[in-house]
């Protein structure tokens, strides 16, 4: 992926990106049992902001 | 009262003492260079130091006041910003190699503001590269902890916190996206804001995440903070995003009573698994005190808050990936390994899951929004324990579990008010028995700033932490 996207990663960078990656994929795994498909993803805050 | 007493009174007061002609301006720049030159070389909180431009500054306001000219609501009083601050003729690093050199030609509207208020600019702060987080190797000096220089100080403004609990400044700036002022306010010991998302100008700030960053002050007392707010705020024509809302009158704020105030305490960041007995006992004392103020306290629960971590990192990083990803695909051992990681972990998240991220920030951010139906304030701690030690916070991560655990619970404590667009503070709470400081972390709504101010300077009042010093 990192190839794909025109990155270059030695070995240690790769370790560690590997675990960054899953740490990431494991924990936003959680948010599917949100009703996702109820909401738009919209970034602003409020509109009284 | 010798040098260092003057360093550490308070910004309001010193900018009182010098319209009465008690202190001179140039002495007091002198006692802070002074202050710089003794500690910063262990401390690291400083990239530069704008030593003949501050005492330039200082003799031109001993001239004003000497023929009687109005000085500015901070005038003679010394500051100084993260590095992520542009200031004109002055390196601007973002903490990085790849910006060792960068000039900028024009200042950053907040510290344009407080300059026009008389403020004198002392220097620029050292911080985690890019405002990320995670430097682990900085280029500009290991920011170290003024109350046990083992310890990390927090971040990404690193350098505020330091500068302003060792009095290296009267007050600070910090850029606040996930948590880079409270954090450092809170594990610094020190009063840190960031303001509702809008409320301040990002023109000349370097950015993260176009929709959370927010600049903030930090200071030794609410007051202070209170009065830097006051100048920081309101529309800039040169940030789109800032808001037209009238900005209100902070200061006033402080001193108000907190009787029949609502504050919600959060069950989830309080009594969760993650928090230390030492914060959470801290955090009970802090909520009974204020009961005792008059504030009626009861809990609330935001179950979906422990999420929040890694919601905002997936969000803030990749589009921090995306803002780096010429420069990490180009020069890329120009950035710190602990950068470099992180922005390539983010950048090869999959785009449904960013997108999955974007929506589940929706429902947090209802979640919160929804806690405010019933309280005026929502209180936890800042942090879930006190500041980590260089070493730990150095080690290698050997697994995807660790890497959650290290990246995504803290941030889980600072990231909701991020998610959401609202004003949060840290205001020192207690010590930990190895002698670090813990910081309440309170949160309004939108664009009331006001009353947090209120409750954590009727809580401040009654409270002795604030006039701690770190030993040298």
């Amino acid at each position: 992926m990192a190839e794909a996207t025109g990155l270059a990663l030695d070995t240690d960078d790769l370790v560690e990106v590997t675990h960054r990656l899953n740490a990431f994929l494991h924990a936003l795994a959680a948010i599917r049992a949100l009703p996702l498909a109820t909401v738009e993803p919209v970034p602003l805050p409020p509109a009284d902001a | 009262m010798t040098g260092d007493d003057l360093a550490f009174q308070p910004a309001t007061a010193l900018a009182g003492m010098i319209r009465d002609k008690q202190v001179s301006p140039v002495d007091l720049v002198q006692a802070y260079l002074s202050r710089i030159d003794r500690l910063d070389d262990g401390l690291r909180a400083y990239v530069t130091v704008c030593r003949d431009a501050a005492l330039a500054a200082a003799r031109a306001a001993e001239s004003r006041r000497g023929r009687g000219a109005p000085l500015g609501r901070l005038g003679g009083v010394p500051f100084a910003v993260k590095d992520q601050f542009d200031t004109k003729g002055v390196t601007t690093t973002q903490g990085s190699k790849l910006y060792a050199d960068r000039v900028p030609d024009e200042t950053a509207t907040v510290v344009a503001r407080l300059e026009a208020e008389g403020a004198i600019l002392l220097g620029k702060l050292n911080m985690t590269e890019f405002a990320l987080g995670g430097t682990q190797d900085f280029p500009f000096g290991q920011p170290r902890n003024p109350w046990h220089r083992a310890h990390d100080p927090g971040g990404s403004s690193s350098g505020s916190g330091i500068a302003t609990a060792a009095a290296l400044a009267a007050f600070t700036l910090g850029e606040d996206t996930g948590g880079s002022v409270r954090s450092p306010a809170g594990f610094c010991g020190v009063v840190g804001i960031r303001p509702t998302w809008g409320r301040v100008s990002r023109h000349g700030v370097f950015p993260l995440s176009w929709s959370m960053d927010a600049p903030g002050p930090l200071g030794r007392t609410v007051a202070d903070v209170a009065m830097v707010l006051a100048i920081m705020a309101g529309r800039d024509p040169r940030d789109p995003l800032t808001s037209d809302a009238p900005v209100a009158d902070y200061p006033a704020a402080v001193g108000s009573e907190v009787g029949g105030l609502r504050i919600g305490m959060i069950t989830e960041l309080t009594a969760g698994p993650d928090t230390s007995s030492e914060v959470r006992g801290a955090i009970d004392t802090a909520a009974k005190l204020l009961g005792g103020l008059g504030a009626r306290v009861d809990p609330v629960s935001i179950p979906t808050l422990p999420l929040a971590g890694a919601v905002f990192m997936a969000l803030a990083d990749s589009e921090g990936a995306g803002l780096h990803m010429d420069a990490l695909r180009t020069r890329p051992l120009d950035f710190d390994r602990g950068t470099r990681r992180r922005l390539i972990a983010a950048g090869l998240l999959p785009t449904a899951i960013t997108q999955e991220a974007a929506r589940a920030r929706v429902i947090i951010r209802t979640e919160v929004l929804r806690a405010f139906d019933r309280f005026d304030v929502l209180l936890s701690p800042t942090a879930p324990s006190t500041a980590a030690s260089i070493t730990a916070m150095r080690a290698p991560i050997e697994s995807g579990e660790e890497a959650a655990r290290r990246f995504f619970t803290r941030r889980s404590f600072t990231t909701p008010a991020s998610l959401a667009g609202l004003p949060a503070i840290s205001v020192p709470c207690g010590f930990s028995v190895a002698g670090l400081p813990i910081g309440l972390h309170l949160m309004g709504r939108v664009f009331d700033e006001s009353t947090l101010f209120r409750v954590a300077h009727a809580y401040e009042r009654a409270t002795p932490w604030h006039q701690r010093r770190p030993a040298e």
